[in-house]
């Protein structure tokens, strides 16, 4: 299996929200329906995984505190920051397909400095849970821009 | 003790908490965000009578969790040598029908969402536990919360009570789950032990809830508590045995 997968279709209406417990986003995602946009929920890193691997999406929310499901590493994992908050090997198999990094939103429910500099590495956003309107803020841009040329990637261009 | 078992006692007791913090966190961010979303018109009408009912049932799983913390230190109560506490006590008993019909209905919401019913087969009988309601009340919580967590969709919970030939009451709790490793059956009631499969449906966990269970249902009702997983059928069965001198009819 190639370490990692381009998506052949492109949803730029919808965005990925990856959380385990979703009963707990639902706040979430109704916001973002409200706002004429669509999600799809899944709980693990493989899911997730999956999902990117056959779609792109207009953005990425993902918990970092999340199980690996049956997902096994087609890439070396960076360190030990990954096995602890998996949703970051989430990130960065989103990241690396070539997904801008303001369209990628990771939140757990503490930061600390292990996850900041992840998330630096990753070039991706952070928000802390527990702060309903610095997330609404946060996701703001992703739901008011469209995807626009220049973000498709070009696996999914070509449909 | 030794220095390397203080070290690996910390780490368990840091880990403990910050799988506390991420669980308390959770519901509380649900509440947070639905409060929002009413105060800046994202529902709106009908919905939001909906909506604040689920920031209830999120509101008391926090709760659950908190109450877990406060029943560790509640043994108090339940070990302590003062003889005013012993009088209370000894005299406490609670309805058994009572404490299951209540710590079902606790999480109504939840179960409900997932398609879960729970259900005791036997209601009339009215069993007398020796115990403090409350306390065995949390027994009975934190089965059906693991349950809600890592049952099946779309299921009946079955409660049993039945009295077997050494005249323990045996409530049985059966029904369908994600499952586990019999081999890690008795470990599940361990603190901080969550199984392999619990890990894979959800990151984190208290790995409290059955530890409080063991606790109170070996030191309080002097009685066993087991679980066991059928691969072949896909059941789980919770099992509390309580002996003869501990409950009435």
């Amino acid at each position: 299996m190639a370490p990692i997968n381009l998506p052949s279709s492109l949803h730029s209406d919808t965005i990925l929200v990856v959380d385990d417990e979703p009963e707990h986003i639902e706040w979430l995602i109704d916001y973002i329906e409200a706002r004429g946009l669509k999600t799809i929920v899944v709980n693990n890193v493989s899911q997730a995984i999956a999902a990117a691997s056959s779609s792109q999406f207009r953005g990425y929310i993902v918990d970092l505190n999340i199980p690996m499901g049956d997902w096994v590493p087609t890439f070396a994992i960076p360190n030990d920051t990954y096995e602890k908050y998996r949703g970051l090997l989430v990130i960065k198999y989103v990241r690396t397909q070539g997904n801008k990094g303001r369209n990628v939103i990771a939140y757990s429910a503490h930061i600390n400095d292990l996850i900041n500099a992840e998330i630096k590495v990753l070039y991706s956003e952070y928000i802390a849970k527990g702060r309903a309107k610095e997330f609404k803020i946060g996701v703001e841009e992703m739901l008011t821009k469209s995807l626009g040329a220049k973000s498709a990637l070009k696996s999914t261009k070509k449909n | 003790m030794q220095k390397e078992d203080i070290q690996e006692e910390k780490e368990v007791g840091l880990l403990f908490l910050a799988n506390f913090v991420h669980q308390v966190v959770n519901p509380l961010n649900g509440v947070i965000g639905t409060l929002d979303n009413i105060n800046d018109g994202t529902y709106k009408g009908a919905i939001v009578k909906q909506k604040v009912n689920a920031c209830r049932g999120q509101l008391e799983q926090c709760v659950t969790l908190i109450r877990n913390l406060a029943y560790l230190s509640d043994f108090f109560f339940d070990v302590s040598d003062k003889e005013d506490l012993k009088v209370v006590r000894e005299n406490a008993t609670s309805s058994l029908p009572q404490v299951i019909i209540e710590a079902a209905q606790f999480f109504q919401i939840a179960a409900e969402k997932k398609g879960i019913k729970i259900e005791l087969l036997d209601p009339i009988d009215q069993y007398k536990i020796r115990a403090r309601h409350e306390l065995l009340k949390q027994v009975f919580i934190n089965i059906f919360d693991n349950w809600v967590k890592y049952g099946l969709k779309n299921q009946t919970i079955a409660v049993r009570t039945m009295v077997n030939n050494k005249d323990d009451l045996v409530i049985d709790i059966v029904g369908q789950s994600i499952g586990f490793n019999n081999t890690d059956a008795e470990r599940l009631f361990e603190m901080g032990f969550r199984s392999k499969e619990a890990h894979n449906t959800v990151a984190q966990g208290s790995g409290i809830g059955l530890y409080i269970c063991k606790q109170i249902t070996t030191k309080i009702l002097e009685g066993r508590i087991s679980a066991v997983h059928t691969t072949k059928t896909g059941l789980t069965t919770f099992r509390i045995s309580i002996p003869q001198k501990k409950w009435l009819l």
